[in-house]
């Protein structure tokens, strides 16, 4: 070991940490110790370089899943905020957005269920009543749309279409409430929502979404919906269809 | 500089923007690597939404702390990766309840996927894939030790309690574990 300042007392007690270490595994406390143990041991600093593209690699194992596009919105509302040099009167954002910033004041986003809840809240306010919210406060705003659930498959079900940027072109998501929950256990008979996009007769799969045991939950469409006509929701085969199986289970038109 | 010429840039220059403040090139740098950060917070704490307000506080401090990314430290994308994997353990290690679920790939009740892949995440799946071999190839101690602390955010004092196993071999198995990764890397390179 080549070691200094005193280090070669403390190097057993830091024998095999580098790999707890760089997994995240130490305490605060003796990942600190361990940081200022690494800056005089040559041995731990070589174990540390030689096991990091290993533990690097880990997180490139997960199964990729598309975030909300509001997550992206709101961040960089926070990034643009911090580089005004003084609070600047805002474009006046769209009612969800207003409901948003009430909401969620630590980090200005919105919970998926709050999301149901404040479209909930609108749509009791008769906001929507078929039209586009924009309708009432401009052309560039999020718009709302209300959708048909099937009575026979979720008697009590709800579900809204909240588009993001201007008329949609940044994406959709839709949220629903009151959805039974669907077989999730057994491999086989596991099944799961799934969005699909009409586009002049023409039907592309969508995301995959389940929802909670409350039956509230979401799926989000990334791309622009400027020329969908419709989104629908079946129940498909864990892992989703290329085509829809069954009939639409939420229907949402849009033009 | 107009959105399409940011995505051309390597990351490292669009950094180089971002530490002079420019928001778009920080956009930019969300667009590439959002989605991976996502997906890591997503694994570990295993919903939604708390998976977003981690990838929400760790780029804001990303942003916050712009001036000191240094390129020769490492890859953008290993960088943003390990501060959403920190942000996320500081979430699950103050969450009240301490849920064994979130260490399980199988527990996750939402999953949304993108249905059609570009030629970047058909690569990106391809490295998914033999990162994955590579924990499969290791044996059962090792694996379970490896993601019971990265992806389950426990110490390894809490993996010895609940493997009933001593702490120095607990802390054995984990870099016996990497150092195997890292050579079965090595050769699927």
């Amino acid at each position: 070991m080549s070691s200094g300042d005193g280090m070669n007392d403390s190097h057993g007690r830091h024998t095999d940490s580098a790999a707890a270490y760089l997994l995240g595994a130490l305490p605060e406390l003796e990942s600190a110790a361990f940081e200022r143990h690494v800056m005089g041991c040559a041995e731990c600093r070589d174990q540390l370089e030689l096991l990091r593209p290993a533990a690097e690699a880990l997180p490139r194992s997960v199964e990729p899943v598309l975030p909300s596009p509001g997550l992206k919105r709101d961040l960089m509302r926070q990034v643009r905020a911090d580089l005004e040099p003084a609070p600047a009167a805002p474009a006046r954002p769209g009612p969800l957005a207003r409901l948003r910033s009430s909401l969620t004041p630590r980090v200005g986003r919105i919970k998926p269920a709050m999301a149901w809840v404040s479209a909930a809240f609108l749509l009791g306010m008769g906001v929507v009543a078929g039209l586009g919210a924009s309708n009432l406060i401009g052309d560039s705003h999020p718009k709302v749309y209300a959708a048909h659930v099937s009575p026979t498959v979720a008697p009590q079900g709800t579900a809204t279409l909240e588009t993001e940027g201007n008329n949609g072109d940044q994406g959709a998501v839709l949220s629903v409430a009151g959805m039974p929950t669907l077989p999730s256990s057994d491999a086989d008979k596991a099944k799961v929502y799934q969005l699909w996009l009409v586009r002049g007769g023409r039907v592309a799969p969508g995301a995959i979404f389940s929802v909670g045991a409350d039956g509230s939950g979401y799926g989000t469409i990334p791309g622009s919906i400027e020329d969908v006509d419709k989104v629908l929701v079946t129940r498909e085969p864990a892992g989703g269809a290329k085509a829809p199986s069954e009939d639409p289970v939420i229907d949402v038109t849009l033009s | 500089m107009n959105p399409s010429a940011l995505a051309q840039l390597a990351d490292e220059e669009l950094m180089h923007l971002v530490q002079d403040g420019n928001a778009d090139a920080f956009e930019a740098v969300y667009d590439r690597h959002g989605t991976a950060a996502f997906s890591l917070a997503y694994r570990m704490v295993g919903n939604r939404s708390a998976a977003e307000d981690v990838v929400q506080e760790a780029l804001l401090s990303i942003w916050r702390s712009r001036a000191r990314f240094q390129r020769e430290r490492g890859s953008v994308r290993n960088w943003i990766l390990g501060i959403v994997h920190n942000r996320a353990i500081d979430s699950l290690r103050r969450s009240v309840v301490h849920d064994r679920r979130r260490a399980s790939a199988e527990g996750l009740e939402e999953r949304e996927v993108a249905p059609e892949l570009t030629d970047v995440e058909v690569l990106r799946r391809d490295e998914a894939r033999t990162v994955r071999e590579a924990i499969g190839g290791l044996p059962g101690d090792q694996s379970r030790v490896i993601e019971l602390a990265y992806f389950g955010g426990f110490t390894h004092t809490e993996i010895a309690e609940m493997l009933e196993t001593p702490v120095g071999t607990v802390k054995g198995r984990m870099r016996l574990g990497l150092e195997k990764m890292r050579r079965a890397l090595e050769e699927a390179a």
